[in-house]
């Protein structure tokens, strides 16, 4: 493996992405011996939010693509697994590939109109797209309209109510997220991978060489989608209940949030954003009810001097620790 | 009589009411070196840009090895063997030199757009640009990233991504622009160990090096062809002298 010390790198390393694998997987243990039993569900929640951040992480850090429209497909992903619930399908084995399906089917329409713009148009084409999302929620008033709607119960697996346990629940989010984010590495890694990177930095010349680039960045904004509204089924069954809110256009600015804390391009480091993001926000609103004033300018100051993200602390440790080796 | 591998047809394009290409006609024959001059403004890199598919004309036709192109996407034409070479260097500076070359290897390839194996560590695909690298005589450099490489090494570059695609045809559009004398001189070389292989339509300033290469010569001057001929006859045309090349002794 090449250490890469930039932040956006065609080979993400995947020595933190294992660390924080077996970091998590001692959560429920340290929660059980400390009985700080609220850690179970407030870790669950930043993995789902992390995976959503890691879809985001390969159309925009790979792909060069800012989507400022991401939660649309965590919206998505609820809604379809909702309605399903609550419509008596709540079966895991139909309800999840069906969420996912019914993301790629959003991704691959709204892809074919706003991967023809570039830059700015392409931030607010996206937008507008989530917004749409965002509206139709609202007007779903079978299903609760503004006020959302409240699951019965969680989905089932075979008829079992598996997803009911807390610590099974957990682990299953784990799972989903580690292999989703080795996934999204091999495909960084692979050709199409290579070819996605190449169109960010240079897309005429990616052209030029005979690639159908607005193809390959369609497949990779409907892969994204995909793993987003995984995010997406995962989050209605934790909070057994979905809202608009879910969709809403600060849900997506908070992802680009996480991408950039964490690295641009780094992978890993969008799961580290979500953790840094959502226990800094987590402690402090426990502190003072006026926390995003603190918040706000901290998140400034931390994007300001760590360009690059946590992503390139890491790399830059590892590499002077490899020189010091040499 | 052999048949040419790109006949360009009346093609006509238009900025507003000025007109760059002025019903421009012109043949490339297989394996030989068309040369395009003209002062600058002519409308030289239009015609490229034309060919290639980064502009569609707005009138005419283009036929590339007995097919029309004409409305074909770039990335169709460059799979077919029709490359180009770009005036302002055009490589992906964050990968390493190899990989550059790899991803032209990988276009042409089986399986051009693989989702799970590793490219980075595919032994078939970086073989082969090493051999292009080494046809141009970079491939000490191949593990460095792109963006570090001076000038005439990022030329040299995109010449080996050029032919790793397999070309019919080669635009080299100012191949030798900002390149230094020796640098030029192992360009000028190369070129002529293609000659007769692979067809290049050579857009170039560098009026020794046209002289040198060049089998034909075609001169625009504001958007139209003035002239096409071989070297010799090109340099004794009077409307050449006076249009282009002044009336100094050439």
């Amino acid at each position: 493996m090449m250490p890469a010390a930039g932040a956006a790198q065609a080979h993400p390393m995947q020595g933190p992405a294992i660390f924080m694998g077996c970091v998590l997987a001692l959560v429920p243990l340290a929660s059980m011996l400390t009985g700080q039993s609220h850690w179970v569900p407030l870790c669950t929640q930043i993995m789902i939010f992390a995976l959503a951040a890691l879809s985001l992480d390969l159309v925009l850090g790979i792909g060069g693509l800012v989507s400022f429209g991401h939660a649309a497909f965590i919206g998505i992903g609820a809604y379809t697994t909702g309605i399903l619930i609550k419509e008596g399908w709540g079966e895991t084995l139909f309800c999840l590939p069906l969420s996912m399906l019914v993301c790629a089917c959003f991704a691959y329409v709204t892809g074919l109109v706003a991967l023809k713009t570039r830059g700015v148009t392409f931030i607010m084409i996206t937008l507008a797209f989530s917004q749409m999302i965002y509206f139709a929620a609202q007007s779903l008033y079978r299903y609760g309209g503004d006020d959302g709607l409240t699951l019965p119960k969680r989905a089932t697996v075979l008829g079992q109510a598996f997803l009911g346990n807390k610590i099974t629940f957990y682990y299953l989010t784990l799972l989903c997220l580690l292999l989703c984010l080795f996934t999204v590495m091999r495909i960084v890694r692979s050709r199409f991978g290579r070819v996605l990177m190449g169109a960010r930095d240079n897309e005429i010349r990616m052209t030029a060489l005979g690639f159908d680039v607005f193809r390959v960045r369609l497949k990779a904004y409907v892969i994204s989608g995909m793993i987003a509204g995984l995010s997406g089924f995962l989050l209605a069954n934790q909070t057994e209940f979905v809202s608009p809110a879910f969709a809403s256009w600060q849900r997506s600015g908070d992802l680009i949030f996480m991408v950039i804390l964490g690295g641009v391009g780094s992978l890993w480091g969008a799961v580290a954003g979500a953790f840094a993001f959502l226990l800094m926000e987590e402690v402090l609103s426990g502190l003072t009810e006026n926390w995003k004033v603190i918040f706000g300018p901290m998140i400034i100051f931390f994007v300001l001097f760590t360009q690059g993200g946590l992503a390139r602390w890491i790399a830059l440790f590892h590499k002077g620790r490899g020189q010091g080796h040499g | 009589m052999v048949d040419p591998i790109l006949s360009v047809r009346d093609l006509q394009k238009h900025y507003g009411a000025i007109c760059v290409t002025n019903h421009v006609s012109l043949d490339v024959m297989p394996g030989e070196i068309h040369a395009v001059i003209g002062p600058n403004g002519a409308g030289k890199t239009t015609l490229i840009h034309q060919i290639t598919g980064h502009l569609a004309p707005d009138g005419g036709s283009l036929v590339y090895d007995g097919q029309n192109i004409t409305h074909l996407p770039m990335q169709r034409r460059a799979r077919m063997g029709l490359v180009r070479t770009f005036q302002i260097t055009s490589i992906v500076g964050s990968l390493t030199v190899l990989d550059n070359v790899a991803l032209a290897v990988q276009s042409i390839s089986q399986d051009p757009l693989n989702l799970w194996a590793n490219a980075y560590q595919d032994k078939a695909l970086n073989d082969q640009a090493l051999v292009y690298l080494d046809q141009v005589g970079l491939s000490e450099r191949h593990s460095l990233e792109a963006r570090h490489l001076s000038h005439g090494e990022k030329r040299a570059l995109e010449i080996a991504m050029a032919l790793a695609l397999k070309p019919k045809l080669l635009l080299l559009d100012e191949p030798m622009a900002g390149m230094g004398h020796d640098e030029s001189l192992r360009l000028l070389s190369l070129f002529q160990q293609f000659k007769g292989q692979i067809a290049m339509l050579l857009v170039e300033h560098d009026m020794d090096a046209v002289f040198t290469l060049a089998d034909r010569v075609s001169v625009l001057v504001d958007g139209e062809m003035i002239a096409c001929a071989t070297p010799a006859l090109v340099r004794q045309d009077p409307r050449v002298r006076a249009a282009y090349l002044g009336d100094g002794d050439v």
